[in-house]
């Protein structure tokens, strides 16, 4: 007697085979792969695009490297003002008149004339400064240990401070600023 | 003898140390870049000899900078006369005083000029110092570069 024949789903697979109608399973991992589980992402297959990162860096580079400008070390010359005000402290009999350097400014020639007392030194720039450095340290050798910048308003500044470095240099006591004339 | 064929589908640039070296100096230049710096104007100082360098200053100092044209600018803005004096006795009124004399303050404050602005803006700043208090006054100042062979 013949056996009905089963139809293909219930047939028994041949081994190795998937059973019909199942999708094959997925190749066995090679040696010293680990088995990837569902949802976990590819790490193998992920490629991190640098090239943007790394154009943007090299902007960033390029930005700091051209903006900036190293800090130099300054240098500094002290001045300080009179503490007192009025004549409350002032003993009059003990006080001598300072050094009087002026400054005058030729707004047509720019040139920065140099006085000592009354007497004309020459022009700043050329040689006015030096010959006042000489004339205040013979006025110190007398005992008057301070001196005076009167410069005018229009003076530019780099005189001021060429005259004070030059006062410096003479070792004075005091140096002061005369007050501005009033407005 | 022939050239070895080389297989360019193996060719791998290293990119890491590169991007090492990138990181390291974009960090450099933005350590060393001091945005902050806007205290300090772009100026060609006067030269002194005699200045010392200014180092170590205090961070709380206050620095004015007076420009070519005239301007007295702090932390980059331009003040007028009377907002110089309210600034000025402000940084009077907060900052320490002196032992002998309360009314006085004990700090220094910085006057940076252009060497060719007019004397007068600085005598304003010296003016308004004396007014409300203030009589440590440091003014900045290039020093000069030592000659070539000098000791």
């Amino acid at each position: 007697m013949a056996t009905p024949e089963r139809p293909a789903s219930q047939r028994q697979p041949a081994p190795g085979q998937p059973p019909p109608g199942r999708k094959p399973p997925p190749p066995p991992p090679e040696e010293g792969k680990k088995k990837r589980r569902r949802g976990e992402p590819d790490i193998a297959g992920t490629d991190l695009n640098m090239t943007p990162m790394i154009d943007c860096v090299f902007q960033l580079l390029i930005f700091f490297m051209c903006a900036t400008k190293f800090k130099t070390l300054e240098g500094k010359l002290l001045a300080y003002l009179p503490k007192d005000k009025g004549l409350k402290n002032v003993k009059i009999e003990e006080q001598k008149l300072p050094i009087r350097v002026t400054l005058m400014w030729n707004a047509h020639t720019r040139q920065a004339k140099v006085y000592v007392g009354q007497q004309y030194m020459g022009i700043a720039d050329k040689g006015g400064l030096k010959a006042a450095e000489s004339r205040v340290r013979e006025i110190k050798t007398t005992g008057t240990e301070k001196a005076e910048i009167d410069a005018e308003p229009k003076m530019p500044f780099k005189y001021v401070v060429e005259t004070l470095n030059a006062l410096i240099r003479t070792r004075v006591k005091e140096i002061s600023f005369a007050a501005a004339p009033p407005s | 003898m022939k050239p070895r064929k080389i297989d360019e589908g193996d060719l791998k640039m290293e990119m890491t140390p590169m991007i090492d070296c990138v990181f390291q100096l974009l960090i450099f230049f933005m350590i060393c870049t001091e945005i902050a710096q806007s205290e300090l104007e772009m100026l060609t100082l006067p030269h002194a000899s005699e200045s010392i360098p200014d180092e170590k200053p205090d961070k709380k100092r206050m620095v004015l900078n007076v420009t070519k044209d005239g301007k007295i600018k702090f932390r980059g803005k331009s003040k007028s006369k009377q907002q110089l004096h309210d600034l000025l006795a402000l940084e009077a009124r907060i900052a320490p005083k002196e032992k002998d004399n309360p009314a006085l303050s004990s700090k220094a404050i910085l006057i940076r000029s252009d060497s060719e602005a007019e004397y007068k803006h600085v005598q304003l700043i010296m003016q308004e110092c004396a007014t409300v208090g203030i009589w440590k006054l440091e003014l900045a100042a290039a020093s000069q570069k030592k000659a070539k062979g000098a000791d």
